[in-house]
């Protein structure tokens, strides 16, 4: 080859820009604004930085014949050219593991086509395209089934909260390739996905039903690789336990346990995992939280044969003790005060049982809200009253009118007691969202 | 400047960082954590920006140090054997990737930079903070090793020289 086809060949491969490079202004944004905000609310520093490279050494290696044992399989190397998602997808792109299936229905003036699934031992991706007509925004609520059983299946993580994801679709968005992401704890083979669609058009709405029959290829389905690490460190004076470590084919999970004598509690981690040939597989933003347990997500790093595995805790943002609080007097039936201008709008105290409905107004109606509450609410799904009763979310139920934005039906369960107070902390995230943190105490 | 004309500004060259960057590091992972530190240091201090005529050079002297700052951290410079000036036909038996990786480290910044991102010689040169005829040594110097004689003319052709 000469020097200059060798040339034009290194240029076009520059061409192949990474997905992810569209959103590197908005991540920086995202970034600049939660320290903004930090920095600017409160006068004693709060942002407590810190490095660690906690290196463990694991064996993962895969099977040498797992590579080969999808050889019959129709692969999806095309899919990852249709849609943009996270990098977890495309690795098991890459690695040709997933089923492709091409099945449609329509009801009323919408037509759903599933033609990818993804699965492994506890997470299934379902992915499917629209054909919307006139239809200004769709509101998805998917359900799975076994259907050997006709049993409905848990949505769980690790056993704990189940919870209902909805799926916004906006009309411009209508015409890309969509995914529900699902996770159980036993993924069964063959499978029911009952999808209920309130779709709007022309300010009218109309619930429309959506049945799927959907076999997995057992084959798809392994198990997870699981290490036991139990590895102790410190950050900034505060004990952790690096759990263990899972892989799966489509994320990996890490779980800490937090000491129960920190003084502070990490309100965000920003890490990555990075293997012997300097691949990075970072967290994907999701997180869960049970008790002491906190489950950290990253992209896949199943398929990479590797030896080791670093993790590297970037930076630590530590919950601020004295951030505003909302304080609500459950005994008198009254919000003593609401910071970040959120609305209690109704609770209601049943026998050990809180309901909550908060509201804020928000200008824009866009994702962000939800995201943020998604990930905000629910993974810190245990509260710590002052007496040290633990309250757990079961069941978070969103909805949208206009411009408010409403989150409601939070509850709180007691086991067999009955609290004077509870105590909720929030802070205004950014302007057009809100991000109702509530410090586990 | 405001945080929308900053976002419009780095979408224009976008690309131009992800390149240098892949170049630089040769690894799409690193690449894009470089872009992103790039951008997000550029975003906080878009302010000590005076004159938003330089944008795209100030932006590409973050992302550069960014790039040097990572090589530093993995020690590449050190394992990367950098071939002496007398053994100059070893560079024409390498593939090109490999030979732009093997050139003295102020030779392959201004390559990355003109023949890569697509940068002006100037553009070049504000980049690296020297002066446009050490620039343009280098980069003849460049070419010559690495064999890209075609380049040579284009580049007195485009230049009017």
């Amino acid at each position: 080859m000469n020097r200059e086809f060798e040339y034009i060949n290194i240029k076009n491969e520059l061409e192949n820009l990474p997905e992810e490079l569209s959103y590197t202004v908005e991540k920086a944004r995202k970034r600049l604004r939660r320290r903004n905000l930090i920095n600017g609310i409160i006068n004693i520093p709060l942002i407590i930085i810190t490095s660690l490279f906690l290196v463990f050494t694991t064996l993962v290696n895969l099977s040498p014949t797992f590579a080969h044992a999808f050889d019959g399989i129709p692969f999806l190397n095309k899919l990852k050219d249709v849609f943009s998602v996270a990098n977890m997808i495309s690795k098991v792109m890459e690695n040709n593991y997933g089923q492709e299936v091409y099945i449609e229905q329509t009801q009323g003036d919408l037509t759903i086509k599933i033609n990818y699934i993804i699965a492994d031992v506890k997470q299934l991706y379902v992915f499917y395209t629209l054909r919307p007509n006139e239809y200004e925004q769709l509101v998805i609520v998917p359900e799975f089934y076994d259907k050997n059983t006709n049993e409905k299946i848990p949505h769980t993580v690790d056993g704990h909260v189940a919870r209902t994801r909805f799926y916004y679709i906006f009309k411009n968005e209508m015409d890309k390739t969509h995914y529900i992401s699902f996770e159980t704890l036993k993924m069964p083979v063959n499978i029911v996905l009952k999808m209920k669609v309130v779709a709007k058009k022309h300010g009218m709405e109309e619930t429309l039903y959506f049945s799927f029959d959907i076999d997995l290829n057992s084959g798809f389905i392994k198990e997870r690789k699981k290490y036991e690490i139990n590895k102790e460190f410190e950050l900034t004076g505060n004990k952790f336990t690096l759990v263990s470590y899972e892989l799966f084919p489509t994320h990996t999970k890490m779980i800490i346990k937090a000491d129960d004598d920190n003084k502070q509690s990490i309100y965000s981690l920003d890490f990555y995992i990075e293997d012997d040939k300097g691949n990075r597989y970072y967290d994907n933003k999701k997180t869960e939280s049970v008790g002491n347990y906190t489950y950290y997500y990253t992209d896949p790093a199943y398929f990479n044969d590797c030896k080791e595995l670093k993790l590297c805790i970037r930076e630590v943002i530590w919950v601020d003790e004295f951030m505003p609080r909302m304080k609500v007097d459950l005994k008198n039936n009254t919000v003593l005060n609401k910071p970040g201008n959120i609305d209690v709008l109704f609770y209601n105290v049943k026998e050990g049982v809180w309901k909550f409905k908060l509201t804020k107004k928000v200008e824009n109606t866009d994702s962000e809200f939800y995201n943020t509450v998604n990930q905000n609410i629910i993974r810190n799904g245990c509260y710590i009253d002052k007496n040290d009763n633990k309250y757990y979310v079961n069941f978070v139920n969103m909805s949208q009118r206009f411009e408010d934005f409403t989150l409601e039906g939070t509850e709180f369960e007691t086991q067999d007691y009955y609290e004077d107070e509870l105590y909720l902390e929030y802070y205004v995230y950014g302007h057009n969202a809100f991000d109702p943190y509530v410090v586990v105490k | 400047m405001d945080f929308h004309e900053f976002a419009v500004n780095v979408e224009k060259i976008k690309s131009k960082l992800y390149k240098t960057a892949l170049l630089y590091l040769s690894n799409e992972s690193l690449a894009l954590d470089a872009v992103d530190e790039a951008v997000y240091k550029g975003l906080k201090s878009i302010k000590k920006l005076k004159n938003d005529e330089y944008f795209n050079t100030w932006m590409m002297r973050i992302l550069i140090n960014e790039c040097k700052q990572e090589l530093r951290r993995r020690k590449k410079e050190e394992i990367m054997e950098v071939i002496p000036e007398e053994s100059v036909e070893i560079y024409d038996s390498l593939p090109l990737k490999d030979a732009i990786k093997r050139l003295p480290c102020g030779l392959r910044e201004v390559i990355i930079l003109r023949y890569f991102a697509d940068l002006t010689l100037t553009d070049t040169a504000k980049c690296l903070s020297i002066p446009q005829g050490t620039a343009a040594t280098r980069q003849r110097k460049a070419l010559e090793l690495l064999k890209l004689d075609f380049l040579i003319k284009d580049d007195i052709y485009e230049q009017g020289v």
